[in-house]
């Protein structure tokens, strides 16, 4: 932070207009190389190849076969890039158990945000194909968007066309009032990561530390309520920053999370949660088979489709697919006949909807096998004695009821009043946070960052 | 000018960067740290290995960034705001070290390492099964299982460990147990530091006692030694945790005892024989480095550290050999009233086999004494059963 970002503003802001795509474009490239060297001829293949698909797929509009063809192109590489680096392994893990082979694994490092950058070009290339945006001929444009480096890692998915004109405007992109306010979402951003998610989540660590088979039930429902705040804080955090940055660059990101843990419903919960995703499921999956406007059981198989490929997203595991099955049949239940008493009730819907994300965050954090994740549902929901959560609860319990507060919308409510009424207050209130968040990572032994996986 | 002005916030967040970048790029960097007791990475060179290393730990970005890290400007104090800042969350643990009563420290101990620990009792049991008789094993717990200042936290329960090698080192030899010693209720025993992972020379003095015993020795007698007292001790467990309030030890020793400490060049006579003919001289020192109270690392005072064969004058009657971590260091200091010679090896940087050393010297006693959380972990135990042929 005190390299990297100082002088990447730097250069950003002071090279001429016309050339600011391109300083984005080679600082986006550094700051990509520099976490894996080795994977920058993997973003380079990724832009080049669909700049030119994107560029056939326009000079055939009006050939419909040789469209389709570079449409079915546009796809295989995306997802065959998606597909050899995330998921070999685990389809040759799955042969291999099911056929007793015994085909090595390749045991590939998973480039740094793949899934994300590859859902952003395939936006791109989709979107040329129906003629919603023109194919981009200026290769550094393009490749601007596809790196852009606060979002690059770790979303939000920005779609193609929703910063397209952003990037034609040269002159007065940015704006000093966009980038004071950049510059508070990005250290809300950072404080979320740094203060609340990597304070919390070393709870977690403890209880795979002591064994899921050593742990009181209290506990396992101690141990998945941090998990579920952490993911929170450190996702968010993360698109945060991403959002304040690129404010201060001159974007304008869309939001990825809106207080997902005060939903009504777990349909709620996805239109707060991760929403970014969740819209690039919809619109390029889920409307294209049909979405709603189809019979009743199309519209369930519509929705089993897409809910399986947002838990296989997620990582190349068993317990991602079921996590997005868990989260299919919760919705389907909704759909047919629990909308309604739903809307009704005032508060049994947050108990609800909570209680069922909590479990499902337990399906997801138990990512070594469906046997360890059974230990832990026999730790959740049959009462049973073992390591005990009092000492927990004690190290814990102040940095957890922090959490829960910022998840509620008590602090935004709070910084957008510091915000009109109070300059001073927010200066001093955002200093306070990135003294301490400087702090925090100056001694850090622990700074994980969960959706790195993904 | 005015226009900027209007934001002050921008101002303020892009000034600090911009100032503290280039006050940390300029200011004169350390080679050490006196908080956390460690050398601190230097900027590292740019090679072709090391840009496209594999290993995470070994690629030049992480040591850049390592570095960036270590030689942080005010580093010090921004790890006392972090610690000051936990304080006010009422965490009671920091680094994996976790806070206990009366300013105790204790490493998060959580679980044992069943296999490692198995491999250790059986390669003892099997050493000892070759020197029937001889042996005697001890193995200290761990401050968090016996102290009474020790939090709830769920530390490692070591009863069963302790209950299997009772039977295992039963057999050919004797198995000291220490709990008891230690499990006394006693809120200000001062049996182990509070800010460092070893055991006082209060503590070892008990289990001096304890061994004594067993072997009918003993004469190391408190009344007859004034103690040194050195005060402002932040051991390990401090320079891991930080903690901005922490309470100082007082490590106390015994300088009358001036018997002489030859770390030798080689533990067998024909080992000993290369290294003379290659001109490489045995090193003869006091049992006491006294320049280590003035640093951090008090501890390291005892024995010169951890050296693979070391051999100390005594003034008593008979050969001893010590097998050991370095709790012993401050041990071996009762022993010298009793033995002529104590030879203590550390299997961690032996390089020959511990029988043929035994075979030459002819010992009256072997101890092997480590605590429990070195003794479950420390891969080098095995030693004890190799290069033997």
């Amino acid at each position: 932070m005190f390299r990297f970002l100082p002088i990447a503003l730097l250069v950003y802001y002071i090279v001429p207009a016309k050339m600011k795509n391109l300083a984005l474009f080679l600082i986006s490239i550094i700051f990509y190389s520099w976490g894996e060297i080795r994977y920058f001829p993997i973003m380079m293949a990724c832009i080049v190849g669909n700049y030119m698909l994107a560029i056939g797929i326009g000079k055939t509009r009006n050939k419909l076969s040789s469209k389709r063809l570079f449409l079915i192109a546009t796809i295989l590489f995306n997802l065959g890039m998606l597909f050899f680096f995330k998921y070999t392994d685990f389809f040759i893990g799955n042969i291999n158990a099911v056929f007793g082979s015994s085909i090595p694994i390749l045991q590939l490092t998973l480039p740094l945000g793949i899934s994300f950058y590859t859902f952003q070009t395939m936006s791109y290339t989709l979107d040329v194909y129906r003629g919603n945006v023109e194919p981009e001929y200026n290769i550094i444009d393009l490749g601007a968007y596809v790196v852009m480096f606060p979002q690059l890692i770790a979303g939000p998915i920005v779609l193609y066309k929703d910063v397209a004109a952003q990037l034609k405007v040269k002159k007065g992109r940015y704006t000093l009032s966009g980038i004071d306010e950049g510059v508070g979402i990005f250290i809300l951003g950072v404080a979320k990561k740094v203060l609340l998610a990597n304070s919390i989540g070393a709870l977690w660590e403890d209880i795979k530390l002591l064994g899921y088979d050593n742990i009181s039930t209290p506990l396992a429902w101690l141990g998945v309520i941090a998990f579920t705040l952490q993911i929170y804080f450190d996702f968010s955090g993360y698109s945060t920053m991403a959002i304040g940055l690129g404010k201060m660059l001159g974007f304008n990101f869309p939001a990825n999370f809106n207080l997902p843990y005060i939903s009504r419903s777990i349909t709620d919960f996805w239109r707060r949660w991760h929403m970014t995703l969740s819209g690039w499921f919809r619109e390029y999956v889920y409307i294209p088979l049909g979405g709603n406007r189809c019979s009743k059981p199309r519209q369930i198989l519509n929705l089993l489709i897409v809910w399986c490929l947002t838990g296989f997203w997620h990582g190349a595991s068993w317990n991602f697919l079921l996590w997005g099955f868990y989260y299919f049949v919760l919705i389907t239940i909704e759909k047919i006949w629990l909308k309604k008493p739903l809307e009704n009730g005032k508060v049994w819907p947050h108990i609800y909807a909570l209680f069922f994300i909590v479990v499902g965050w337990a399906i997801f954090a138990v990512d070594t096998g469906f046997g360890d994740l059974a230990t832990y549902f026999g730790k959740l929901f049959i009462p049973q004695g073992g390591t005990s959560a009092v000492y927990f609860i004690r190290n814990y319990g102040a940095s957890l009821l922090l959490g829960i507060v910022c998840s509620t919308p008590l602090p935004g409510k709070f910084y957008n009043y510091l915000k009109k009424k109070n300059t001073l207050m927010r200066i001093l209130f955002l200093a306070v946070l990135l003294l301490l968040s400087v702090a925090y990572l100056v001694d850090s032994t622990y700074n994980p960052f969960i959706y790195f996986r993904f | 000018m005015k226009k900027l002005l209007k934001y002050p916030t921008m101002v303020l967040f892009f000034g600090f960067i911009a100032i503290f970048m280039i006050s940390d790029i300029l200011a004169p960097k350390r080679e050490f740290s006196e908080l956390e007791n460690r050398t601190l990475s230097k900027n590292p060179t740019l090679t072709k290995t090391n840009l496209f290393a594999t290993q995470e730990d070994s690629k030049y970005t992480y040591l850049y960034e390592q570095y960036v890290n270590d030689q942080f400007l005010f580093r010090d104090n921004w790890i006392s705001l972090k610690s000051k800042s936990e304080a006010a969350l009422l965490k009671t643990e920091n680094n994996s070290i976790i806070y206990g009563d009366e300013g105790t420290m204790f490493q998060k101990f959580y679980t044992v390492n069943d296999k490692q620990f198995k491999k250790n009792t059986k390669a003892v049991a099997e050493f000892m099964s070759r020197h029937k008789d001889l042996v005697n094993v001890m193995v200290v717990p761990s401050a968090s299982a016996v102290s009474e200042n020790a939090p709830i936290a769920p530390f490692a329960d070591e009863t069963e460990y302790f209950a299997q090698m009772q039977i295992d080192f039963a057999e050919n030899g004797e198995f000291i147990d220490l709990r008891e010693v230690y499990n006394n209720g006693e809120k200000d025993a001062y049996d182990f530091y509070k800010t460092d992972h070893h055991w006082t020379t209060q503590g070892a003095y008990k289990a001096y006692e304890e061994y004594s015993k067993t072997v009918d020795k003993g004469s190391f007698s408190l009344e007859d030694y004034e103690p040194t007292e050195v005060e402002g001790f932040f051991g390990t467990l401090y320079s891991k945790a930080k903690l901005y309030n922490a309470v100082p030890d007082t490590l106390s020793y015994y300088d009358e005892i001036d018997n002489k400490l030859t770390i030798t060049q080689g533990a067998t006579k024909a080992d000993a024989q290369i290294a003379a003919d290659a001109g490489i001289k045995d090193i003869v020192v006091d049992l006491y480095d006294e320049t280590k109270l003035e640093e951090r690392d008090k501890y390291a005072a005892f024995l010169y550290g951890n050296n693979g064969f070391s051999r100390v004058e005594g003034d008593g009657e008979g050969r001893v050999l010590v097998i050991k971590d370095s709790y012993a260091n401050a041990f071996i200091p009762f022993l010298t009233a009793d033995y002529e010679q104590i030879d203590v090896i550390d299997l961690r940087s032996l390089k020959t086999g511990v029988d043929k050393i035994i075979e030459e010297n002819e010992y009256d006693d072997i101890l092997v004494l480590y605590n429990f959380q070195s003794f479950q972990e420390d891969g080098d135990i095995v030693k004890l059963n190799l290069f033997n042929g």
